[in-house]
C-alpha cells in the first residue's frame, strides 16, 4: 500500500482537522453535543445534501459547475408530493422523479457538451427553469402522508439498541478514518524528511498530524466514555446517504467512469489525446449529477413529509462549499468523494453548533458557508500556487 | 446573431437583433388581443398597446415595459462591462436587496433622504468592490466569488431589516420609483436608465476605458504585458456594476414603498446577463455593446410583461424565460452554426 502525500491532500487534510476541531468544540462546550441522537441527527439533517454534493463531486472533478442542485432537489419534492397526494405509490413517484432528474441532467450536459455552452450558463437557467416548473406542479408546501412511509421507518428506526449501534459503528468509523489520515501523514513526513531539507508543505503536514493524532485519540476517548447519552437512530436517509456516499467512492476510484472524470478534470486536451471519451464523460457526470439531486430530493421528501417549491434554495451554494471545502479543486482533477463527506459534515456541525448556542441569527450560517468556501478556495490557491513554485525550483 | 463576431461593424450591428425581438414580442401580443374573440381588439382596454391616461400620466404594458425594464436595463449596463472582461456578476439581485434594505431602515430611523440615498449606493458599491477584490486579486473565479455574494447578500439584507419587510414614507425615495416629471410624463427610472445609459456611453466610447476595458476581456495576457492595469480595471467593473445594483435596488424599493430583503431583485441575475448577451456582448468577453444591453434590457422585460398578459404567474414566468433564453444561446453558438453550415455542405 503506497502511503503518498503531496501538497494538493493538504485541503483535505485540513478540512479533517477542522471537523475533528468542531467537533470537539461542540463536545466541550455543550451537553449532550456528542451523543448518539446528536450525531444521528447530524447525519439525518444532512443527508440530502451530502448525496446532492457527490453528484455535484463528480461535476467539479470533471472540471465543471451544476447551479441547478437546489431546483432539481425542489422540483422532484414536489413532484413526489403531488402524484402521492394524487395516489401514486411513493416508490412509483420516486421511480419517476428519479428519471426526470437524470433526463433533465443528461439534457443540461447535452447542451454544454455539443453547444459548447458555459456551464454556469446552462445549469443557472435550469436553475430558474427547474424551479419555476415545481411552482407549476404546485405553488405551496403540500404535506405527504403514505403508510409506506410507516412501514420503512418501523423497519429501519425500530430496533432503538440496532440503531445506536449503527450510529456507534459510523461514528467509530469517521474517527479511525481520521486517524488513518494521520498516520498517512506521519510516515509521509518521516519518508521525505529524511532525504531532504523539510519543505513547507512537510512541516505543516508535520504539525496536523500531532494535532490531528491527539484529537482524533481524545475524541475516541470521549466516544467510549458518552456514548450511553441517548439512544440515536440513523433515519432511512441517513443510511442512504451512507450507501450512495460508499458508492460513489467505489465509482471514483476504481471503475473507468471515475479514472476518466479525473481525466477530463486534469486537462481535457490530454485526457482527449489519451483516447478518453471525453463528450461522453462530460455529459455522463451532469447525468450523473441530476440523478443525485433527484436522489437527494427523495431524501428531502422523507425527511421533511412534504413538498415545497420554496425550499432547498442557496443549495446550490452549500453543496459547492462543501465539495470545495473537501479538498476538490474547482479546476478539476483533484479532490474524492471522502473530502466532500467530510466538507458535509462541517457544514453540518457549523449549524449545529449556531443551533446550541441559540442565540445567533440562523441567517449566520449562509454567512459562515460563504467564509468558509472562500477560505478554502483561497487555500487552494495558495497551495497552487506553492506547487508552481516548487516545480519551478 | 452578431455574438461571437468580431468587428466594429458588427458591435454597430449588435441591437439588431433584441431590437427585432421586441418587435416579435409586440406582434405576438397585439396577435394575442386582435385574434382572440372577446379581446380587446388592438387598442382597446387592456390589449398590449392600449395607452391610457391616468391622473394625466400615460399608463399601460408598454409604459410597464419602459417602467420595470429600467431596473434590468440598468443592471444590465453594469454587467456590460463585468461580461466584457470574461466575468459575471451573480449577485445584483442580492444587492439590490442589501441596498434597499439600507435606505428603508436609515429612512425609517430619521436620516435624511440624501443620505440615506448615498448610503445604499455606497453600500452596494462597497459589496461590488468586495467582488472585485475577490476576481481579481483572490483571483476566484468570478462566478464562484459572486455566487457567495449572491447567497449571503441577502442574509446581509435580513439582518439589516431584522427579517422584516421596512415600510417607508419618504417622498424623495418614492419618487426613485414612482416619480413622473410633469416636463417628461415618462416614469423617473426611465428616465433615470436614459441617463446612465448616456454617462456610460460618453465614459467608455469617448474615452479609452471602454477600449482598455475590451482589451483586457479580450485577451488578458496580452493586455497585461502591453502595460494594461487589468486588476484596477476589473475591479472597477464590479465596483461599478454593484453601483447600478444600488440604484436598481433603491427603484425596487420605491415601487413597492418597502424593502423586501427576501423577493427583492429575485431572478434579475439571469435577465440582466441575457440582455447583455443578446444585446451582442459574447460570455468570452471581449466587445461590449452598451446599446445592445439596453435594448436587451427592454426585450426581457418585454418578455416578462407578455407572460403577466398571458396570466402566467411571476413564478412560472421562469420556464419560458429560461427556455427562450437557452435558445438564444445555442442559436448565438459557434458550435451550433458549425452544425448548421455542415448540415448545408452535405448533399
Amino acid at each position: 500500500m503506497r502511503l503518498s502525500l503531496s501538497a494538493r491532500h493538504i485541503p483535505t487534510l485540513t478540512a479533517g482537522l477542522i471537523m475533528l476541531l468542531l467537533f470537539a468544540f461542540g463536545a466541550l462546550r455543550y451537553d449532550y453535543f456528542f451523543s448518539a441522537s446528536n450525531v444521528a441527527n447530524l447525519f439525518g439533517d444532512y443527508a440530502y445534501v451530502a448525496i446532492a454534493a457527490v453528484g455535484a463531486t463528480f461535476v467539479i472533478l470533471s472540471g465543471g459547475i451544476d447551479l441547478s442542485v437546489g431546483s432539481i432537489v425542489a422540483f422532484t419534492a414536489v413532484l413526489v408530493a403531488d402524484l402521492v397526494a394524487k395516489g401514486w405509490h411513493p416508490l412509483e413517484a420516486g421511480a419517476l422523479a428519479l428519471v426526470i432528474g437524470t433526463a433533465l441532467g443528461a439534457v443540461m450536459g447535452l447542451l454544454i457538451q455539443v453547444f459548447e455552452l458555459p456551464a454556469f450558463m446552462v445549469t443557472l437557467a435550469g436553475m430558474f427553469a427547474i424551479r419555476a416548473a415545481a411552482f407549476l406542479i404546485r405553488d405551496q408546501s403540500t404535506g405527504i402522508s403514505h403508510p409506506f412511509f410507516r412501514w420503512l421507518r418501523s423497519i429501519v428506526e425500530n430496533d432503538g439498541a440496532a440503531g445506536g449501534r449503527l450510529v456507534v459503528v459510523t461514528t467509530v468509523a469517521v474517527v479511525l478514518l481520521a486517524v488513518r489520515l494521520t498516520v498517512i501523514l506521519w510516515y509521509d513526513v518521516r519518508a521525505t524528511s529524511s532525504t531532504k531539507a523539510p519543505t513547507v508543505a512537510a512541516i505543516v503536514a508535520r504539525i496536523f498530524a500531532y494535532v490531528a493524532a491527539l484529537l482524533g485519540l481524545a475524541l475516541a476517548r470521549l466516544a467510549v466514555k458518552s456514548f450511553v447519552l441517548g439512544g440515536g437512530r440513523l433515519s432511512s436517509g441517513a443510511m442512504l446517504m451512507l450507501a450512495v456516499v460508499l458508492v460513489a467512492f467505489v465509482v471514483a476510484r476504481s471503475t473507468r467512469f471515475g479514472r476518466n472524470v479525473y481525466a477530463v478534470g486534469g486537462s481535457e486536451k490530454s485526457a482527449r489525446m489519451m483516447g478518453v471519451p471525453v463528450g461522453a464523460t462530460k455529459i455522463g457526470v451532469y447525468t450523473l449529477a441530476g440523478f443525485c439531486s433527484a436522489l437527494a430530493g427523495l431524501a428531502f421528501t422523507m425527511y421533511k413529509q412534504a413538498g415545497d417549491p420554496t425550499s432547498a434554495v442557496g443549495l446550490e451554494l452549500s453543496v459547492i462549499a462543501a465539495v470545495v471545502i473537501g479538498g476538490t479543486l474547482l479546476s478539476g482533477g483533484v479532490g474524492s468523494i471522502l473530502g466532500t463527506l467530510i466538507g458535509v459534515l462541517i457544514l453540518g456541525l457549523i449549524r449545529l453548533i449556531i443551533d446550541f448556542q441559540g442565540n445567533l441569527n440562523a441567517a449566520w450560517t449562509s454567512v459562515a458557508i460563504g467564509v468558509l468556501l472562500l477560505a478554502f478556495v483561497g487555500l487552494q490557491n495558495l497551495v497552487a500556487s506553492l506547487g508552481v513554485r516548487a516545480a519551478k525550483q | 446573431m452578431a455574438i461571437g463576431s468580431d468587428s466594429t461593424a458588427a458591435r454597430s450591428r449588435a441591437p439588431l437583433w433584441p431590437a427585432l425581438g421586441l418587435l416579435l414580442l409586440i406582434v405576438v401580443n397585439v396577435l394575442f388581443d386582435v385574434l382572440t374573440t372577446g379581446g380587446p381588439g388592438l387598442f382597446g382596454q387592456g390589449a398590449f398597446l392600449h395607452i391610457a391616461l391616468r391622473d394625466g400620466v400615460p399608463a399601460g404594458a408598454l409604459i410597464d415595459v419602459l417602467n420595470y425594464g429600467s431596473t434590468i436595463v440598468i443592471l444590465a449596463l453594469g454587467m456590460a462591462p463585468v461580461i466584457a472582461t470574461r466575468g459575471v456578476d451573480l449577485s445584483v439581485g442580492s444587492i439590490m436587496a442589501v441596498s434597499g434594505a439600507v435606505s428603508a431602515t436609515m429612512v425609517v430611523g430619521g436620516t435624511s433622504s440624501a443620505a440615506a440615498i448615498g448610503a445604499a449606493i455606497g453600500v452596494a458599491a462597497l459589496c461590488g468592490l468586495w467582488n472585485g477584490l475577490l476576481v481579481s486579486v483572490v483571483r476566484l473565479q468570478p462566478f464562484v466569488a459572486t455566487l457567495v455574494l449572491m447567497v449571503a447578500g441577502r442574509g446581509i439584507a435580513q439582518m439589516i431589516t431584522q427579517s422584516q419587510i421596512t415600510t417607508f414614507h419618504d417622498p424623495v425615495l418614492e419618487y426613485i420609483g414612482l416619480g413622473r416629471p410633469a416636463w417628461l410624463p415618462l416614469p423617473f427610472p426611465f428616465i433615470l436608465a436614459i441617463l446612465l445609459f448616456t454617462a456610460t456611453v460618453l465614459v467608455t466610447r469617448k474615452t479609452a476605458l471602454g477600449l482598455l476595458l475590451e482589451a483586457v476581456g479580450g485577451n488578458p495576457e496580452a493586455s497585461r504585458l502591453a502595460g494594461v492595469r487589468s486588476k484596477t480595471l476589473i475591479c472597477g467593473t464590479y465596483v461599478f456594476s454593484g453601483m447600478c445594483a444600488g440604484i436598481a435596488g433603491l427603484i425596487a424599493a420605491a415601487n413597492i414603498k418597502a424593502a423586501d430583503p427576501f423577493h427583492a431583485g429575485q431572478n434579475l441575475e439571469l435577465a440582466a446577463i441575457f440582455a447583455v448577451v443578446v444585446g451582442g456582448t459574447p460570455l468570452t468577453g471581449g466587445r461590449f455593446s452598451l446599446l445592445g444591453a439596453l435594448a436587451g434590457g427592454l426585450l426581457m422585460q418585454c418578455l416578462t410583461t407578455t407572460m403577466y398578459a398571458r396570466n402566467i404567474g411571476a413564478d412560472v414566468a421562469p420556464l419560458p424565460q429560461a427556455l427562450v433564453i437557452l435558445a438564444v444561446c445555442i442559436i448565438g453558438a459557434p458550435a451550433f452554426r458549425a452544425m448548421l453550415r455542415a448540415g448545408r455542405a452535405a448533399p
